[in-house]
């Protein structure tokens, strides 16, 4: 049901368009507070998503891999005029720690977005658009990930069949451990391969490469993926003008500037809030949608 | 097939090249950014560009199924190796050792991409992001490195050669992983003492993962290398042009078999 629903129900090309503009404008702006709006909006829609299920598991990694950014940062770059502090003889700048600020919310908030990703961009969504590009190295990537399911359940069977020869990865020392693990792991590559020959031979025998190749197109474009994706190219426009014009980031070296969001700050970071809800649009319309439906029944 | 289905697929051919000015502008935007003391996006678009030149190799060849099984189970198998190692050390996991085992067997482009498919794959799994594409460059350039690093003479898929090819990938794959923070380093500060000191941070990883390579190399490259040679043949797939006749003759008889 979720598939057809709201914001995951977008044809693939909006889909990507959303993801690869998304990026692009987490990469582009720099500056605190317009990226931290960005990272809130990006929590928002992963709420919308799933309740923010994936976030919550995924924020431990993120949250350790920014504070080492934070801390590392004024460690490392001396630049600036503005010192703080002397670790000893290493100068601590103002300007580096913002920097250090700065670079950790654009981490996070481009770690956040990309947690919806997993949510929104299907392996079937991605394999689309992947098929036009590179048939056969989407197919490969396709029957790989086919496989994947099938060769981690038959990793658990070896992994119990060869426990009791006593070949584990649980007990012994490094060196036993790692060698048996790599037991496995041979034993794996072997069956499968000997099985994975039968499948390639029967996509042989049902003309696999006899002429071109016809393809399950599941997607339609529809109406509402022609008005988002508008929307999404006229925002972005707005937005990489007003970046064009300098907007939308702090310059911090070789002394800090403002804090304060210029009017130019402030309407990079209304297109870029926009641009990130554009898809919840859709999202609270079917939730309505639904909610009418099934209100007069 | 109907004149409207050959519009539709003529149009849907045509789309491949939109990514020309679509690389074109965001290669401006990123000069702009790295003028402007930002270097996050330069990084990024230049290891999506740099997978192109491989992906239009690689399709270019009229490929048998076999072929694609064979690549797709090597993908397969990378990303499953890392079950049994999850409870060891992080870092310590045989991914790099099958990708480049599989470069030296199966070739530069094979080795490509595999490496490049157990990127793609194995993040389907375990979490997509923006490191995924370097990864798949990494492991990418390590599976094509190895194959033109064995395809010169067969010395060179001894244990030793191939340990130290492994040592130096353990480093080289983190140091990949690192350059967009290096980069950043030096686009603020100017400094080389900044971005080596970015790079000796990471060190204790990069150590761990040649270990890795060095290890399982060390134990099982001949067992493997044995192994995927037997399937190469079996599968009648693969060939390396480079073989002497009797080798190569021997191939196709057991192929015809």
């Amino acid at each position: 049901m979720k598939e057809g629903f709201g914001f995951r129900s977008l044809h693939p090309v909006v889909i990507l368009t959303y993801y690869a503009g998304g990026i692009t404008f987490g990469m582009l702006l720099f500056h605190p507070l317009v990226l931290m709006a960005g990272w809130a909006a990006a929590v928002i829609v992963n709420f919308h998503l799933d309740g923010g299920r994936e976030w919550r598991r995924w924020s431990l990694p993120m949250l350790t891999g920014v504070v080492l950014i934070l801390l590392m940062n004024p460690l490392l770059s001396h630049r600036g005029r503005t010192v703080l502090y002397y670790l000893g003889d290493i100068p601590i700048t103002l300007e580096s720690v913002v920097y250090g600020i700065t670079l950790a919310i654009s981490m996070l908030n481009l770690l956040t977005f990309f947690v919806t990703y997993r949510l929104v961009m299907t392996e079937q969504k991605f394999l689309f658009l992947f098929t036009r590009v590179s048939p056969k190295a989407a197919l490969i990537a396709m029957m790989a990930m086919g496989l994947v399911p099938r060769l981690r359940k038959r990793m658990q069977e070896l992994m119990l069949i060869q426990k009791t020869r006593g070949v584990t990865v649980a007990e012994g020392s490094m060196m036993t451990r790692a060698r048996s693990g790599a037991r496995l792991v041979g034993t794996l590559l072997s069956w499968t391969l000997e099985d994975a020959l039968q499948t390639a031979d029967s996509m042989q025998a049902r003309g696999y490469g006899t002429g071109t190749r016809s393809s399950y197109l599941g997607y339609r474009f529809r109406k509402r993926d022609g008005l988002t994706l508008i929307g999404f190219v006229c925002i972005a426009i707005i937005l990489i003008m007003t970046w064009g014009y300098g907007h939308g980031f702090l310059s911090i070296y070789p002394r800090l500037g403002s804090l304060a969001l210029s009017s130019g700050d402030t309407a990079a970071l209304i297109a870029y809030l926009v641009f990130l809800f554009l898809p919840l649009v859709l999202e609270w319309r079917d939730r309505r949608a639904w909610l009418i439906t099934n209100y007069r029944r | 097939m109907n004149s409207e289905q050959r519009t539709k697929r003529s149009f849907l051919m045509a789309s491949k090249w939109l990514i020309v000015p679509i690389a074109a502008v965001y290669l401006g935007l990123s000069y702009l950014s790295v003028q402007r003391g930002n270097s996050l996006l330069i990084g990024i678009v230049l290891v999506l560009l740099s997978i192109i030149p491989f992906l239009l190799r690689f399709e270019r060849k009229e490929r048998k199924a076999r072929e694609l099984m064979l690549i797709a189970v090597m993908a397969a198998v990378a990303t499953v190796s890392r079950i049994p190692f999850a409870t060891l050390l992080p870092n310590f996991t045989p991914v790099t050792f099958v990708v480049i085992v599989s470069g030296v067997v199966f070739g530069a482009e094979a080795g490509w991409m595999v490496g490049a498919a157990t990127a793609l794959v194995s993040n389907f799994f375990l979490g997509q992001g923006p490191w995924t594409p370097w990864q798949m460059f990494a492991w990418g350039m390590a599976g094509y490195t190895a194959g033109l690093f064995a395809h010169r003479s067969l010395w060179r898929r001894e244990r030793l050669p191939l340990a130290l090819f492994g040592l130096a990938w353990g480093f080289l794959f983190g140091w990949i992983m690192n350059i967009t923070l290096a980069l950043d380093q030096w686009v603020q500060t100017h400094s080389w003492e900044a971005v080596v000191g970015k790079y000796v941070t990471g060190l204790p990883f990069e150590v761990v993962h040649a270990t890795a390579n060095v290890f399982f190399i060390l134990a099982f490259s001949p067992s493997w290398i044995a192994l995927l040679e037997r399937y190469r043949r079996k599968y009648g797939t693969l060939e390396r042009t480079e073989l002497t006749e009797g080798e190569q003759g021997n191939g196709q008889t057991s192929a015809a078999i």
